[in-house]
């Protein structure tokens, strides 16, 4: 990771990097929290690591909060903030975004690889497209010190070599593009998720991004690469675009919220099975069903090969058998003759 | 010294190392994951323990699932790479469909449409000839032809309503429907007709129990033998064979196999034209250690994406540089049908009822539990439906755009998951040098150097898109007579799990890799068995009896060859995993 500056503080459109990706929301909902502990410590950079960890886990939470929420709303606040809600329990309900979270934090030799480069890239990034006039003051932020705790926060996070939560990777990335989609999301109702914020069509926005490749996120995260990365990004972007979604609409049916991994059981019903009304009262799979019905009239055994296959190796059997029985039946009739 | 070592306990390297054992042959068999040994308790069957791809028990990673984590392979593209290690492969999770390849696709086909196949790259030697070693296989297994459930039922419904006509017959010589052959045992006794656990415990239960879990692994019904398992995946068939051939075959020796063990190079000697395979280095993955193991005999099965890995990460030669090229993946594509009516779609086998387009491809109906329903649903390369078309959303006989659902929609779609029935479109696609494995330029993991798996879903060839668009339609169409309120396409982005043809064999040393027996052409002594070694897509229909039957006939061409045995397809018929013989040696040796 390159190294960063922090003398001279941040530079204004890094705070706007920053504000983008959700950083700044998320240290100004944790102001009281581990950004003030941190300010009292005895050895603030000791407790950087600390700091930068709960930050950016709640950052990444309320994102893909929001993520589930887009792909199967309920009535929770996630939804309600993207204006689409279901009166039925979503995603968020089943805990999906605690799943992908965990999943993407567990796929961990994409850290030593991908994330080292993306890491780079968000760690040392900056946006051309600069926020409307007055958007970071609305975030009522001390700018001048909190980002500059925030930017090493994140910094000491994403330098962390093995470390690099993907989570985060995928959040961020979600972030500053929802800010590009609409800049007023940076101060929406979930401080820590410019992408939570959106409307639910502006998410959709954000996909269309992404899986387009935005040149804008390329190209930010592009300039810090090393050479042989460099060209792997762009693919890099659309499988994780794609990923999100899918992986979206998979975490929301599972068995997750209720499942106790140590006995390998859901407690109890899974949300995913009640909305989709799978095995209606179970919470666990069966054994069996009976919906053997038979054999499609009554075709229980395919023929070997079909007459053109079956038909040549006959033919010349049958030549063969046809000698066989001959020869014998005329010297038998020779001899009695 | 082992006589032959076979790389990989997948789909592939147990028929080969099963028949060569059989055969009398000491044979090591190496596989990379663990080797599953109490799936009845240890395999919960929910769909994310499962299937998730970083913690599932059916995941690509080494064991020890919550302490290790998984093997992660670059994909340029949004994509999704579905890999299993552990013993049994990817057939732990596959449905069982074990359908012969189409006649067009070998090079004996004289048919009137001889020219609608991928023509360039057929197989090296004929359908006729051939045939003995399906039959064989097929006996092995054993392959039956599927019962019907509810969602079949429907789907023969719409194939018999748009006019196609059944086929009765194992081979496919024109456009028609039928239940599946599948490699899942017929029901017997209760199976299937009940969801009471206490009633579906062997032998009172026989065959497929209709439990609708094919996806996270067979363990039906309980108490059975492990050969006597529904579904024929290789650990229920062909592994436990492979261990006790000493016992049921006359002359056989048992397979030694060692799981956790991650061949991480093949050992070579001399150079050039004397190119010899002489071994392996694998990588235990649970300690670290590493070890070496020579052989007469080397044979890949690692699979399309890993051989080429391997074979690149030991620097062997690749003159014509088709190593990792030509990869197919027949191009699925997805339509969901929305019924009125319960379709049956979680329950029963995966799929077991398919249409054969000669040409074109294939459908087949898909049950699935909610999980992976949403997921199939989403994985698309046409935005979001309503939204954006990521400059595709093509339009047609299906509802709107084509796309994925999200939000309101994707829930109205999946609030009753038993009133939807899929379809899965299966294209016969071209072999194309641009579909291909490289190696990545991301960091190596503990094993080498991974791979990068690259398709191209927009550029492939001229054939490939129109038959996956003539098949869009013939199941739309079924779907609709079928009684479909709506049919969504989803344009799936490439789902690579039908995978073929990435080290093919082939009759022109200019675009193969293997020669006509599916030995390397440039390392002698080193064949490759599983379905990286197919000529091609094979027309369309799922790959898994091809690849097992070619390598049982690679098998035999090893056993000829190189040990100077005698030829036994075509010679008697085989012993079947089912018999009591191996039965009883399965139980003798304790094989769970």
């Amino acid at each position: 990771v390159s190294s960063f500056d922090f003398g001279g503080g941040v530079p204004l459109d890094r705070r706007q990097f920053l504000a983008r990706c959700g950083v700044l929301g998320a240290g100004l909902t944790l102001a009281g929290g581990p950004l003030a502990s941190l300010a009292r410590a005895q050895d603030p950079a000791a407790d950087l690591a600390k700091v930068a960890a709960a930050i950016m886990r709640a950052l990444a939470h309320d994102t893909f909060a929001g993520l589930v929420a887009f792909a199967v709303p309920g009535n929770d606040m996630y939804s309600k903030a993207q204006g689409v809600t279901s009166p039925t329990p979503g995603g968020v309900d089943n805990r999906a975004h605690e799943l992908i979270m965990e999943s993407a934090d567990y796929f961990a030799p994409l850290p030593d690889n991908y994330a080292q480069a993306m890491a780079a890239a968000f760690a040392t990034s900056v946006s051309d497209s600069p926020l409307p006039a007055g958007a970071l003051e609305a975030l009522g932020l001390e700018l001048e010190q909190q980002a500059v705790t925030l930017d090493r926060a994140l910094q000491a996070l994403l330098g962390n070599d093995g470390a690099v939560p993907l989570s985060l990777l995928f959040a961020l990335t979600l972030n500053f593009e929802a800010s590009a989609v609409n800049p007023a999301s940076i101060l929406g109702p979930i401080p820590t998720s410019p992408f939570a914020n959106l409307a639910f069509a502006d998410k959709a926005k954000v996909f269309e991004r992404i899986e387009r490749v935005d040149t804008d996120l390329i190209a930010a995260l592009d300039s810090n690469l090393p050479e042989p990365l460099r060209n792997e990004i762009s693919g890099l972007i659309k499988f994780v675009g794609g990923t999100l979604l899918e992986f979206a609409g998979y975490t929301a049916f599972t068995e997750f919220g209720t499942f106790d991994r140590e006995k390998g059981v859901a407690t109890s019903r899974p949300v995913g099975w009640e909305v989709s009304n799978y095995l209606p009262g179970r919470s666990t799979p069966v054994d069996g069903t009976a919906d053997f019905i038979g054999y499609y009239k009554k075709h229980k055994a395919a023929a070997g090969r079909a007459p053109k296959y079956r038909a040549a190796k006959r033919k010349k059997k049958k030549v063969v058998k046809r000698r066989r029985k001959r020869r014998p039946t005329t010297k038998r009739r020779t001899r009695h003759a | 010294m082992p006589d032959v070592i076979v790389i990989g306990a997948g789909g592939g390297g147990p028929v080969a190392a099963k028949e060569l054992a059989a055969h009398g042959l000491d044979v090591l068999l190496l596989e990379a994951g663990p080797h599953e040994t109490d799936p009845e308790n240890n395999w919960s069957r929910y769909e994310n323990d499962a299937n998730n791809p970083t913690t599932g028990y059916l995941r690509y990673g080494p064991g020890d699932r919550f302490n290790k984590p998984n093997w992660f392979r670059d994909l340029a593209q949004n994509s999704f790479l579905w890999q299993l290690s552990g013993v049994g492969g990817t057939t732990q999770h596959y449905y069982g469909n074990n359908p012969r390849a189409l006649p067009g696709a070998f090079n004996d086909y004289d048919g009137a449409d001889k020219d609608a196949y991928d023509v360039d790259h057929r197989f090296p030697f004929g359908y006729r000839e051939f045939l003995p070693y399906y039959e064989w296989v097929e006996a092995t297994l054993p392959v039956q032809t599927a019962a019907m459930g509810r969602k079949e039922q429907l789907f023969f419904e719409g194939a018999a309503g748009i006019g196609l006509p059944l086929n009765r017959y194992k081979d496919v010589t024109r456009t028609s429907f039928r239940p599946q052959e599948n490699a899942i045992l017929q029901p017997g006794g209760t199976a299937g007709k009940t969801t009471d656990s206490a009633k579906l415990t062997y032998p009172q239960a026989r065959g497929c129990t209709f439990c609708g879990y094919c996806f996270q692994g067979c363990v039906q019904p309980r108490k059975a033998p492990r050969n006597l398992k529904a579904k024929r995946s290789t650990d229920n068939s062909y592994v436990p064979m492979a261990l006790t051939a000493d016992l049921w075959s006359k002359g056989g020796r048992a397979v030694k196999l060692v799981p956790d063990a991650y061949v991480t190079r093949i050992l070579t000697e001399g150079a050039g034209d004397s190119l010899r395979a002489i071994g392996v280095q694998w990588r235990d993955t649970q300690t670290g250690a590493r070890h070496t193991e020579t052989a007469k005999i080397v044979v890949m099965a690692g699979g399309c994406t890993e051989d080429p890995r391997l074979w690149l990460n030991s620097g062997l030669p690749n003159p014509n540089g088709w190593v990792g090229r030509g990869y197919t993946d027949h191009f699925f594509d997805w339509l969901v049908g929305v019924f009125d009516k319960d379709t049956g779609n979680t329950r029963g086998v995966g799929s077991s009822a398919r249409v054969d387009v000669p040409g074109r491809g294939g459908l087949e109906n898909v049950g699935l539990p909610p999980a992976l329903e949403g997921f199939a649903a989403t994985l698309s390369e046409s935005g979001i439906r309503g939204h954006y078309k990521n400059g595709r959303g093509m339009t047609g006989p299906w509802d709107g755009p084509a796309g994925r659902p999200m939000g309101l929609e994707l829930k109205e779609m999946l609030s009753n998951i038993d009133r939807l029935l899929n379809v899965l479109v299966i294209t016969d696609d071209d072999v194309e040098a641009q579909n291909r494995v490289v190696r990545s330029s991301l960091p190596p993991d503990e094993n080498g150097p991974i791979p990068k798996v690259v398709f191209r879903p927009r550029r492939r060839s001229k054939r490939t898109l129109a038959n996956r668009e003539d098949l869009n339609a013939l199941g739309v169409a079924l779907l609709r007579k079928a009684g479909a309120k709506k049919v969504l396409r989803i344009d799936w982005a490439p789902l690579i799990l039908h995978v073929q043809s990435s080290m093919r064999m082939g009759s022109d040393p200019r675009n193969s890799v293997l020669d006509e027996h599916a030995q390397a052409r440039a390392v002698k002594g080193l064949y490759i068995a599983d379905n990286a070694a197919l000529a091609n897509g094979i027309g369309g229909p799922n790959p898994t009896l091809t690849t097992q039957a070619l390598a049982t006939r690679t098998a035999e061409h090893i056993l000829v060859t190189h040990f100077a045995g005698d030829r036994f397809v075509g010679r008697g018929a085989p012993v079947s995993s089912i018999a009591d013989s191996v039965t009883k040696a399965v139980l003798a040796r304790g094989i769970t």
